[in-house]
């Protein structure tokens, strides 16, 4: 549900959502807490605090929160964007496909690309870790391409065969 | 006043934000110096721009590609803000785009261009007028588009996937909106005018259509990445989805690439790729123009593998799709009124040159639109036509036919994207999965330039070259006046150009800076001398010819016979030499060397060789191939070159007339004739084309001396001679010249030297019967064939000399057997026999009638002859059994004269002896023939002969039986007058069957009672009967008169005793029967009287019948009528020999 976003490593990076709601994990699988997008961190946070605090300790969410709330205001849609990337990167197909599809839909400008990646990474912490050091990984690598364009299908390959998992890559063009 | 005031700042501003970034060393805040900038004069006094552009675009040249980058920001956007910036601005981005430094920039500049252009479009389709500046800019800018789109081959995948972005803007861009398109604000060909002579809107789409082709063909090569693949995926169905018309096109790439996905992807660019197919297909179904392909689209997407309820959510709602539906039936002019159609009727009237002019404009908009479309459905057809072609002939049987021949190419593992991919085919056997395996493999075949459907839309491809390029700026340049834009690259603006043309320089280059020229290899490189040339190439040669092993275990040995072939076509003869013993060495290894090398003479022989003439070629193809065949020819290890020897003469790409010839000497080499005409064989059959350029040889071939080569080369001329008419003619030709040697007295010296005899000098050459045969050969093989010819040999015929006659009479039996008796040109030649050749038709007649009857045909001819102008009767010999009786019985006389062996065998015909029983039939029967005989006129031949001939008849025991004799016989009788011959057969035929003295008795009676002693030679014979057939006689003789009864005592005298002796042994009764005068004569008394001599009656003969009574009464009284003629014969039947 989110395209990638890690700031820590010196990466100009945003996060963002893709679906129509914001949705994050409730007390039962089939009861997600689910806001619109345009509500701040700091009032999800709340309003998970109210519900269940120890609940929502536990499984990091509200660490999570904190988290976000100190770097932006509140969970952005990537359809609702108007910056440009050069390299958007999602952790589901899903999504992936979600953002295939957004860009689609639009018609290109100026035709500047952008490289759309998918790794799948299930949605628990431990894979969510080891995700993020392989994401983070990646990303440094293709910081360090001098052409990007020219060098990524190689990167890729190279990243995949050594991560050991499969990737889904496209351009899109702004 | 405010406003100045801002303006100054701005200015001031800007001026230090320039110097600043002039001297900072730091990249990153010189880009966001020039970033500030920017946004100062674009956004907030767009008036400054035209002071500071120079300044800003100055930056161009700085080292760091970011700054660079800024620069072409700037750029894109001032041209934007005021399109008067275009042409400052185009020659910067020339330099630009040939960034040597940083592909980045070259990429940015390709972006840049892309709006530019765009802009610059527009801005000509609006400006009231074009200045000289704007034709400038214009076509600069076109030279970089052209310059782009070949970058679609470029060596940098970033860089190429811009080019296909670029084409695809241009595509959007230079074609009309159309109904279905997405609503797209964009300028586009809509809003050019029909009058913008710079741009003409027609030339503009068509480039757009060749430039849409290329991206197909981009799409489809084979070695695309996976990044350039989705680029142009994306990039044509937006086209798609932009301009429906191209709709079937793009999905017909599709289809073929799923069905080829470049083998260079990995798994998971493979699943990528599928993912984007899969993505782009959904899109194209929510077009509502893609409905026509909707089944197409469904069919790739449920092997992309999406699922039903995806398939369905993208299908536009039913109600659209009826509508679109509806819309297809109607006239296309009438639905759709919107405003790109009003748009272009507008300018449909001004157009000139517009071909449609006469036709209403509300047609014109649509009809114009809408022959895209259908130029559209011939290219996509080329799948589709495979396809019901591959359909009609998917049977089950064919279909298992294709698994198990496909089976061996199977790898042992089933490969991983196969793995992934595949699922169960649950509709197996249907229609639709037919129809959709069919699809596949059309998508295949086409693919591959396969199948009907390639080659009904093979000449509609649209190739984009150069020359198209040039053709088109000749053509928008009326008379010349206007040239391509002198470049500040080439440099070559001659005076009269400069003045006519403003020649664009880029801005803010105040020291002009040298830039890189593209390289031309021909510029800079300057030929080797010629020793030095030859050494390299040798050793070139010899690195190439030992890397043989190498090549092929590296996999790249067709590369090296390529290159091989290609030097060998600039080859001194040394080389040449080593190239030959490499290739002997083996043969069947390097055959395909062979036909490399082969093809490239031929090319550069033909004039269509690819590549250069770097060198002349030393030795033409000809020679080479006259070179790989006799040095194959003379090989003794015969087994593989005979095999690359056949390869070299059917599938080299001409067969030199030299080649023939050697050939033709390898054939007539009695140790290989066989091979040699065995591929003449398949020359003919393999190169029909040429069988013209065989004859000769062939011909030669076939009149040799020696028989096998002979036999074995007339088979096959006689082949050629059926295989067309103007062979026919050409064949037949020969065969008569050849045929007319004969005529000549002595064997024409051409002829002697093909037989290869050494004749010496001043030695008269003599025909002899292998020599006139040489010359027949041809043509009596000809002969049942072309039937015609004969009237040659009756030519010639008479021409010959003794011998030669002799030699033709002796071959002609089988031809002429061949050609039988109907053939109406043998009935001509018997009609119109020249004089001199009687002896050949007699000989052909002959041979026709040998086992078979004459036809009537054949007869009338015969006959015509025979009575009108060659009256010997020989010519009839043949015919007889033909003829009609009269006419065979006047025939006789003159038939019986001939040589006796003649004679015999006329009469072998008429009796049918050696003849086939089943179809014989004679004119004339035994019987009659035989009587004939009897009656021919003694005037007209004399006796001898028809003794001789009646001997011959009764010669043939077979034929004449007692039973025929006897019909003969008594029909002879019964003739008036009797025949001179009548006794002399009545004593043969009893000498032959003694059992017919009873029906000799009979005519004896018969005669006596018919007076024969009348008739002096028939007396005779009946004499000499009665001598011979006594005692039986004895009753003929009492039954006669008694004077002739005397004459017959005068005659023979010992009858008189033995009839005396016999009537003595009469009962008195029976004596009473006997006239009184004839008992008197026989015993010298009167009846009452008692013999002086008494002697016992003789017994009766067993054979001797009681004497008739009847007859004897009626002899008796005719006698009486009849006095017996007094006066012996005195003409003796000497002639008649009993």
């Amino acid at each position: 549900m989110k395209s990638m976003g890690r700031s820590k490593k010196s990466f100009t990076v945003q996060s963002f959502g893709t679906g129509d709601k914001v949705k994050l994990p409730g007390s039962a699988p089939n009861k997600p807490n689910i806001y619109d997008f345009g509500t701040t961190y700091e009032h999800i946070y709340r309003d998970l605090q109210e519900k269940d605090r120890s609940l929502y300790t536990q499984n990091g969410l509200l660490h999570m929160l904190d988290r976000n709330r100190r770097i932006k205001p509140g969970p952005q849609r990537l359809q609702e964007c108007s910056d440009k990337f050069d390299v958007v990167i999602s952790c589901e197909e899903r999504v992936y496909d979600q953002i295939l599809e957004m860009f689609e839909s639009r018609e290109p400008v100026d035709n500047t690309p952008v490289h759309v990646i998918n790794i799948d990474i299930q949605d628990n912490h431990e894979e969510a870790t080891i995700g993020a050091f392989l994401i983070c990984d990646l990303c440094t690598q293709l910081e360090d391409s001098q052409d990007l364009e020219d060098d990524i299908d190689e990167l890729l390959q190279e990243f995949e065969s050594k991560a050991k998992r499969q990737v889904l890559h496209c351009v899109q063009f702004y | 006043m405010a406003a100045m005031e801002v303006g100054n700042d701005v200015q001031e501003q800007c001026v230090e934000l320039l110097n600043e970034a002039a001297l900072l060393t730091d990249d990153v805040k010189k880009v966001a110096n020039l970033k500030k900038v920017q946004e100062l004069i674009i956004h907030q006094d767009p008036a400054l721009l035209d002071n500071f552009l120079d300044e800003v675009v100055a930056f161009q040249s700085d080292t760091n590609a970011e700054v660079r980058r800024a620069v072409l920001g700037f750029i894109e956007e001032a041209c934007r803000k005021d399109h008067e910036m275009v042409p400052k601005v185009v020659a910067n981005l020339s330099l630009l785009l040939q960034d040597s430094f940083s592909v980045a920039v070259v990429k940015r500049t390709i972006q840049a261009i892309g709006n530019i252009y765009k802009i610059t479009l527009q801005w000509l389709s609006q400006a009231r007028s074009v200045t000289d500046l704007m034709d400038s800019a214009w076509s600069m800018l076109g030279q970089m588009k052209r310059q782009i789109i070949s970058y679609v081959d470029h060596d940098n995948d970033g860089v190429r996937t811009m080019a296909v972005k670029f084409m695809e803007m241009v595509v959007l861009l230079q074609t009309y909106s159309e109904p279905g398109s997405l609503k797209r604000q964009e300028f586009c060909l809509d809003g050019v005018p029909m009058t913008l002579k710079i741009a003409r809107p027609r030339k503009l789409e068509e480039e757009a259509r060749t430039v849409f082709a290329e991206m197909i063909k981009f799409h489809g090569s084979p070695h695309i990445s996976s990044v350039n693949l989705m680029a142009c995926m994306g990039s044509l169905t937006l086209i798609a989805r932009c301009r429906p018309s191209f709709i079937g096109q793009v999905i017909s790439a599709l289809e073929s690439l799923h069905a080829n996905l470049p083998p260079t992807l990995s798994k998971s660019q493979v699943n990528s790729v599928r993912k984007h197919m899969k993505m782009q297909l959904l899109n194209l179904l929510k077009h509502p123009a893609s409905y026509d392909s909707h089944r197409n689209i469904c069919t790739l997407l449920t092997d992309l593998g999406a699922s039903q309820s995806e398939v369905a959510r993208a299908m536009p709602p039913a109600e659209e799709l009826r509508k679109r539906q509806r819309r297809t039936e109607e006239p296309p002019g009438a639905a759709d009124d919107d405003t790109p159609g009003t748009k272009r009727q507008k300018f449909v009237p001004e157009d000139d040159d517009d071909d449609d002019e006469e036709v209403p404009a509300g047609r014109v908009a649509s009809g114009a639109r809408l022959a895209p479309v259908d130029k559209m459905k011939h290219k996509l057809n080329a799948i589709d036509i495979t396809e019901t072609w591959a359909a009609e002939r998917l049977t089950p049987q064919l279909a298992a036919d294709l698994v198990l021949v496909s089976m061996q190419h199977l790898p042992d593992a089933p490969p991983a994207l196969f793995s992934n991919t595949f699922t169960p085919i649950s509709a197996a056997g249907t229609r639709s999965q037919i129809q959709h395996v069919a699809r596949l493999l059309a998508a295949q075949l086409t693919k591959a330039g396969l199948g009907p459907g390639v080659e009904a839309t093979r000449n509609q491809g649209i190739q984009m070259t150069d020359h198209d390029w040039e053709m088109e700026d000749e053509e928008e340049a009326p008379a010349g006046s206007r040239r391509p834009i002198a470049t500040v690259l080439s440099g070559t603006v001659t005076g009269r150009e400069a003045k006519k043309k403003v020649a664009l320089l880029p801005s803010g280059q105040m020291h002009k800076k040298h830039m890189a020229k593209p390289l031309r290899l021909t510029e800079i490189t300057r030929p080797l001398p010629k020793d030095e040339l030859e050494k390299s190439m040798t050793a070139a040669l010899d690195r190439l010819l030992a890397a043989e092993k190498p090549a092929r275990v590296g996999g790249l040995f067709s590369v090296r016979a390529k290159l091989l072939a290609m030097m060998s076509a600039h080859f001194t003869p040394q080389l040449l030499d080593k190239m030959l013993v490499h290739i002997l060495e083996d043969m069947r290894g390097r055959a395909d060397l062979v036909f490399s090398w082969l093809y490239e003479e031929y090319c550069n022989s033909v004039g269509f060789s690819n590549f250069g003439q770097v060198m002349r070629s030393t030795a033409n193809y000809e020679q080479i191939f006259c070179m790989l065949i006799s040095a194959l020819m003379v090989r003794p290890d015969f087994k593989d070159g005979e095999i690359l020897l056949t390869r070299l003469f059917l599938e080299a790409p001409v067969v030199p007339a030299s080649a023939v010839d050697i050939l033709k000497g390898f054939s007539s080499d009695p140790a290989t004739y066989q091979l040699g005409l065995q591929l003449f064989g398949q020359l003919l059959s393999g190169r029909p084309g040429r069988q013209a350029s065989y004859v000769p040889a062939l011909l030669q071939l076939a009149t040799g001396a020696a028989q096998e080569i002979r036999d074995r080369a007339l088979e096959l001329v006689l082949q050629l001679h059926q295989s067309s008419a103007t062979l026919a003619t050409l064949v037949e030709q020969h065969a008569v010249e050849r045929l007319k040697w004969l005529g000549e007295e002595t064997p024409p010296a051409q002829l002697v030297t093909d037989q290869q005899s050494t004749v010496p000098e001043g030695v008269t050459r003599e025909w002899t019967d292998e020599l006139a045969k040489l010359c027949l050969h041809l043509y009596l093989a000809l002969l049942p064939r072309r039937e015609s010819l004969i009237h040659e040999l009756a030519h010639v015929y008479v021409l010959t000399t003794a011998d030669v006659k002799r030699t033709i009479l002796r071959v002609l039996e089988a031809p002429i057997r061949g050609m039988g008796m109907e053939s109406p040109e043998l009935l001509t030649l018997v009609e119109t026999c020249p004089k001199g050749a009687e002896t050949l038709i007699t000989r052909v007649i002959h041979i026709l009638t040998d086992k078979t009857p004459p036809s009537v045909e054949l007869v009338d001819r015969v006959r015509d002859l025979y009575q009108k102008r060659v009256s010997d009767v020989r010519f009839l010999i043949p015919v007889l059994n033909g003829l009609n009786k009269s006419e065979v019985i006047a025939a006789l006389p003159k038939l019986i004269r001939l040589n006796p062996v003649v004679v015999k065998e006329v009469f072998n015909r008429l009796l049918g002896i050696h003849a086939d029983t089943g179809n014989f039939s004679s004119p004339l029967t035994p019987v009659e023939l035989l009587v004939a005989l009897h009656n021919i006129d003694p005037a007209k031949c004399d006796m001898k002969t028809i003794i001789k001939a009646t001997s011959l008849c009764f010669a043939e025991k077979q034929v004449y039986t007692q039973e025929v004799l006897a019909v003969v016989l008594q029909q002879l009788m019964e003739q008036d007058p009797l025949p001179v011959l009548l006794m002399r057969t009545v004593i043969q035929s009893l000498a032959l069957y003694n059992r017919l003295i009873g029906l000799v008795m009979n005519i004896l009676t018969r005669l006596a009672s018919r007076q024969v002693w009348t008739e002096k030679k028939v007396w005779e014979g009946f004499i000499k009967c009665c001598q011979r057939t006594k005692p039986s006689s004895y009753q003929v003789l009492l039954q006669l008169p008694v004077d002739p009864l005397r004459e017959v005592f005068d005659t023979a005298p010992e009858l008189r005793a033995q009839l005396r002796d016999y009537v003595n042994g009469f009962t008195a009764s029976q004596r009473e029967h006997l006239p009184a005068d004839v008992f008197e004569l026989i015993t010298g008394r009167k009846p009452g009287e008692e013999p002086q001599r008494v002697s016992p009656p003789p017994a009766p003969e067993p054979a001797a019948e009681p004497p008739p009574r009847l007859p004897r009464a009626r002899n008796r009284k005719r006698s009486k009528r009849h006095p017996p003629s007094s006066g012996a014969a005195d003409a003796p039947m000497k002639a008649i020999d009993y």
